[in-house]
């Protein structure tokens, strides 16, 4: 099959073996790759009511057809998982090499399963496959984790690891590769780390068949030359998404001591000017990457020297504005400290936050936290903290678990500030004044995700208090983003330099020989949306309609200052948005797919699970 | 009556006359940058930054006739 490798490789931790099976036509030809693949395998391998963190959970690893060919952007690659975090579909992508690298060692999707009676990490040199002891790297950062590795392997290893977080199972650790790119979301690395999988070094030789090597070289040719023909493409690379915190700010969208607010007045110290004037050092990009995002930064001061890629937006965000760090090189550490630990930034400054507004409303006490006291704006108490959920130690024991499941255990009230959709916290956009971000967070498959559908700038464009036409926007950018995740291509060519959609078919054909058009290509993303919430609701006892509400905070508390001063959104906008949402896309309205889109898009398999839900 | 050639990177475009990226706007006079997007029916706050002639401008900058001007989009980080 063209664009693709042609196998699987499945890894079980239990009895250390492996197999390598032949890639299935079908899988091909109904999921396409990336997210696709992921989505489907979860369906079928994972039994169940399996428990995220034991050993029935299985990992599933899977690049696209288009990863390693020579185009803008094809280096991303998708992680999967039952969710410990939300319990039900999790996923998340990382930039960097790894992509390409499994691809050429012969892979098109990676199963890990089992659990491993003691540490490991997974050693793929083409098809030389060993499980080998990693009882030297547990306990390591998750940075220098991959610093052993890669003196041990060699550069040519492409690496992926976890840090203590993930070891210890915190909900919201993430997967680290490339010194500083992640796989943030959905606690994909705490069920590494209940497996005892510290890591992945990844080498391949191995060709990748293209339907038309000639075409496929000049079609990608000629994207990056589009590419960087686009107006404005010097400007987009020096502060990367970073450059966006000032327009946040000015539409009043930014996090702000946990989401309180929605403007910082300190924004300027931790913007992207900040960034670029005072710690950036350099550039850095996934693989064949035109626009690179990623900028890599050292932070000096008496107390630290350090070394980080980022800040990026989210994490000036989440560790910035929403506990009130207000100089971008405290942030840069903080974001050093958490990749380190293995944290996802997101999820890690919206818990952190969570507490700081717990401490100050008096439910967490200091006798709760060894007599500390914890203050919005304070790096030292952020780091403290974040070491404490890291390691599970004290209170962090609880707030490890994410701000969902703590806010539970805490009670008095902290559920209505716990920032989060399906136990999953929420990023870099407050949306009290924004209907279709509100309903983008709402309703991405894993949660209070921004990827899924970014829809700040429809809202701005066709008014921030108008409701129609916005659960249709959302729903075709859930179909379009995904997509990009299915491919496992950045889709930041296509959103920061407008670069066209109409690109993608022309090097899909080239590279596969499938003539599809991006339509066709939307109906496969439709496929895997509705597959996605299936998983979801044959996971989760009562998952539906209830698992779409924001917090409370974001239904009736007015935003108190800032461009978006006294606005909030009621409950009532919150219902009339999920029953438009649902009727667009042939759900109830208690959220379930009916049988004739479960037909509609192809997934009748998942009928005899979903009609008893129905009933 | 002169024109000021008018570029925007990014997804925004689509919110601009003709969805184009590239345009001349015909003008009389010179126009700031917000009077220019009033003109064009955008509202401004969709704009992240200006540029005119390469140089980085605040949104109050004036326009010359002829001058080049960029929009930029916010980016949708991830
Ligand atoms: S834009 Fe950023 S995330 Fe996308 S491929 Fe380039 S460096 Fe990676």
């Amino acid at each position: 099959m063209n664009g693709y490798a042609g196998n699987i490789l499945r890894v079980n931790l239990t009895d250390r073996t492996h197999r390598i099976l032949p890639l299935p036509e079908s899988l091909v030809r109904d999921f396409i790759g990336g997210r696709g693949f992921v989505a489907k395998l979860m369906w079928d391998e994972i039994p169940p009511g399996a428990d995220p963190l034991g050993p029935e959970n299985k990992i599933i690893v899977a690049p696209g057809p288009l990863t390693g060919a020579f185009l803008p952007g094809a280096g991303k690659l998708e992680w999967g998982a039952k969710s410990p975090a939300t319990g039900g579909y999790g996923d998340s992508n990382i930039g960097g090499h790894i992509a390409p690298e499994i691809k050429y060692a012969g892979f098109d999707a990676i199963i890990i399963e089992g659990q491993a009676s003691e540490p490991v990490y997974l050693y793929i040199n083409d098809f030389d496959i060993e499980l080998r002891c990693a009882s030297h790297l547990w306990g390591q950062g998750a940075l220098q984790c991959e610093t052993t590795l890669k003196a041990e392997l060699g550069e040519e290893f492409q690496i992926c690891t976890i840090g203590p977080a993930g070891e210890n199972k915190v909900l919201f650790a993430c997967i680290s590769h490339d010194f500083g790119r992640q796989a943030g979301r959905t606690g994909i690395a705490a069920v590494m780390g209940s497996k005892n999988l510290k890591a992945m070094a990844v080498h391949g030789t191995k060709a990748i068949p293209l339907a038309d090597p000639a075409e496929t070289l000049e079609v990608g040719k000629q994207m990056f030359a589009a590419c960087f023909a686009k107006p404005g493409f010097e400007e987009w690379t020096p502060q990367g998404t970073a450059g966006v915190t000032n327009w946040v700010n000015e539409v009043g969208a930014f996090p702000t001591r946990n989401f309180t607010s929605g403007f910082f007045p300190k924004y300027e110290n931790i913007n992207g000017e900040a960034l670029v004037s005072r710690i950036k050092v350099t550039d850095k990009a996934c693989y064949g990457c035109p626009i690179p995002c990623g900028k890599y930064s050292r932070v000096k001061k008496p107390a630290y020297d350090v070394y980080v890629e980022g800040p990026e937006y989210e994490t000036i965000a989440l560790i910035g504005g929403n506990t009130e760090i207000d100089n971008i090189e405290d942030v840069a550490y903080a974001n050093y400290i958490q990749d380190e630990l293995g944290l996802d930034s997101i999820s890690g400054g919206n818990v952190v936050g969570f507490a700081m507004e717990c401490f100050e409303k008096g439910i967490i006490q200091s006798d709760m936290i060894g007599g500390r006291i914890l203050r919005f704006g304070s790096v030292d108490d952020f780091v403290w903290l974040s070491q404490e959920i890291a390691y599970r130690r004290g209170i962090g024991n609880i707030l490890a678990d994410g701000v969902k499941k703590a806010s539970e255990v805490f009670g008095q009230g902290s559920e209505r500030f716990a920032i989060q959709v399906k136990g999953l916290e929420w990023s870099g956009y407050e949306a009290r004044h924004a209907p279709a971000m509100m309903l983008s967070y709402m309703t991405a498959d894993v949660g209070a995700h921004h990827n899924r559908s970014w829809a700040i700038t429809f809202d701005v464009a066709t008014g921030r208090d108008k409701l129609e036409g916005k659960a249709k926007r959302v729903t075709e950018l859930q179909h379009i983003r995904p997509l990009f995740d299915m491919l496992c291509l950045c889709r930041l060519q296509w959103v920061e330099l407008g670069f066209e959609l109409e690109w993608y078919p022309k090097i899909f054909r080239a590279v596969t020989g499938q003539k599809r058009s991006w339509d066709e290509l939307l109906e496969f993303s439709e496929r895997v949306w509705n597959l996605t919430r299936c998983y979801s609701l044959r996971e989760i006892p009562g998952f539906g309609r209830s698992a779409d509400y924001p917090p409370a905070r974001f239904m009736e508390e007015p935003i108190p200052d800032g461009p978006t001063a006294g606005k909030y959104m009621p409950r009532e906008v919150i219902d009339r948005l999920l029953d438009e949402y649902y009727a667009i896309r042939g759900w109830d309205q208690r959220g379930i797919p009916g049988a004739a889109k479960l037909h509609n898009v192809g997934l009748e398999f998942a009928e005899a699970t979903i009609a008893p839900l129905r009933a | 009556m002169g024109v000021i050639r008018v570029t925007v990177r990014g997804h925004v475009a689509k919110y601009f006359p003709l969805e184009q990226e590239r345009f001349d706007f015909p003008a009389e006079r010179p126009l700031t940058a917000l009077e220019l997007l009033r003109a064009l029916n955008v509202d401004p706050l969709l704009i992240m930054g200006v540029s005119v002639n390469g140089a980085k401008q605040p949104k109050d900058a004036v326009i010359n006739l002829g001058d080049e001007v960029l929009f930029f989009s916010p980016p949708a980080g991830g």
